[in-house]
């Protein structure tokens, strides 16, 4: 593969870390990463077990289903649950469990729940049943939403009448804000997430070094760009320069992919959004506009949803603010495996808590 | 001089560092660009390792065959910048060569 080797290399990584264990010379820094593919990365790769002890790699809100409240799933399950609905959604959402039910066991008993791969596979499942209405489920940060944001165009364009999507879309520089000015995280720096930032850019990044003093780092996902990426953020935090740089270059560009956010946010505009465990942040949402109001399956459907519970064992909130790691929770490993996942934190492969289950003896 | 503990650790490192990148091969993430071999108007399809895949092109200016693309769920979002990828390779090198 083109230049994965490279990206692979162990000497280099190991020459990385000997140099970040000189520059921190026995200093507690904090780092936090907030995209799935990096809690993955980190975890696959060892490099928590392999920095020095007074580095702290923590995992905060990268993973899209994970950060997805209950009360949505009890409504995509609803709404699975109706005979003229055919509920189109990326695989990892199956499993994650509502309230009382999840979408994988309304499918096993014989509602229309269909994995695709891509929205334009859900629109073509809505042109193939036209006398069904698909309602496929938005979720994900700024990579995703341009995604649907061009489905909802083309079936505006191509005149789909049952195509509708259940938006829950979130933006990440809210999030960040929220979580750098709780001083119970001490966050001293973020690795910027790689694919959301090939689509935002750099520039929403900006407040967090300007308001807050913190650093920040645009990262890529091969282990070779992890530790370049946690040696940058360090070298801010010990000159006390914080600023937004990009370690991710080959794809990562200062304005972000400017297609892809022009029909985003002629779909979409911000609001305010709930995140599991964190709550309502503000402006951290998309909902769609007016202009696209026929494909929002929540003005379009009323369905009985059932109250919402949370399970008061599963500490998931904690968990993706990085205030607890997985094995704090009294059911990790023992009640909640990927198998048997209690919270949606072990469902969804980007999870914290499956990525600790999968790659970590703790 | 021969310090146990050191090579020890090393050892730990070694291992820790193989087995993720041996799991990082297999998987195929999306993360890794694949490359484009045939297009028209925004409907293309990209390869890896002999896997074809369907790719939405919408979101990328002048795609061209041969182009390698970032792809998510579906989408090109980005090609891959090889100017900046051998820079980020020559800085790697540069620090193999290191003492
Ligand atoms: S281990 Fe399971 S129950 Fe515990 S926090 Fe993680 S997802 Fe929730």
């Amino acid at each position: 593969m083109k230049y994965l080797s490279e990206f692979r290399d162990i000497k280099a990584i190991q020459k990385y870390i000997e140099r970040i264990k000189i520059i921190l010379n026995g200093q507690k820094i904090s780092l936090m990463e907030v995209c799935g593919t990096h809690t993955m990365a980190i975890s696959r790769y060892g490099i928590r077990s392999i920095v020095p002890e007074n580095l702290r790699l923590i995992s905060g809100p990268g993973c899209p289903v994970c950060v997805t409240p209950n009360y949505y799933i009890d409504r995509a399950v609803a709404l699975a649950k109706e005979e003229d609905i055919i509920v189109a959604t990326f695989g990892d959402m199956l499993r994650v469990p509502g309230s009382l039910s999840s979408l994988e066991l309304v499918k096993i008993k014989g509602g229309d729940v269909r994995i695709v791969y891509s929205t334009m596979d859900a629109l073509k499942i809505a042109e193939n049943n036209p006398s069904k209405n698909v309602v496929f489920l938005g979720i994900g940060f700024e990579t995703t939403a341009p995604t649907i944001a061009a489905s909802i165009k083309e079936a505006k364009n191509k005149n789909i009448k049952n195509y509708f999507v259940l938006c829950a879309h979130k933006v990440m520089p809210p999030a960040m804000k929220a979580l750098v000015a709780n001083e119970k995280i001490g966050i001293d720096g973020f690795i910027c997430p790689g694919h959301v930032s090939t689509i935002i850019g750099s520039n929403p990044y900006k407040f967090i070094p300007e308001s807050y003093n913190k650093a920040c780092v645009i990262a890529g996902f091969e282990p070779v760009d992890i530790v370049i990426s946690i040696e940058m953020l360090i070298k801010q935090v010990i000159k006390g320069k914080p600023e937004v740089e990009i370690q991710y270059k080959r794809v990562v560009k200062p304005d972000g992919n400017t297609f892809a956010l022009k029909t985003m946010y002629e779909v979409f505009e911000p609001c305010d959004s709930e995140w599991r465990g964190i709550g309502v942040i503000e402006g951290s949402g998309l909902k769609i506009k007016k202009d696209y109001s026929d494909f929002d399956a929540e003005e379009n459907f009323e369905v009985e949803v059932e109250t919402v519970r949370e399970n008061k064992e599963c500490i998931c909130g904690l968990v993706l603010q990085g205030l607890k790691y997985p094995y704090e929770c009294k059911l990790f490993r023992k009640l909640c495996t990927p198998e048997n996942p209690v919270g949606a934190c072990m469902v969804s492969s980007e999870g914290t808590c499956a990525a600790y289950f999968k790659y970590s003896d703790m | 001089m021969f310090n146990a503990g050191i090579v020890f650790k090393e050892c730990v490192i070694y291992v820790f560092l193989l087995f993720g990148l041996k799991g990082g091969r297999k998987k195929m993430c999306l993360a890794v660009p694949m490359r484009l071999i045939k297009f028209e108007g925004v409907n293309g399809i990209a390869e890896i390792d002999g896997v074809k895949r369907n790719v939405n092109l919408s979101f990328i200016e002048n795609p061209e065959i041969g182009d390698y693309l970032i792809i998510h769920a579906g989408f090109a979002i980005q090609k891959l910048d090889e100017k900046e990828a051998m820079e980020n390779i020559r800085l790697i090198k540069e620090m193999w060569e290191m003492q």
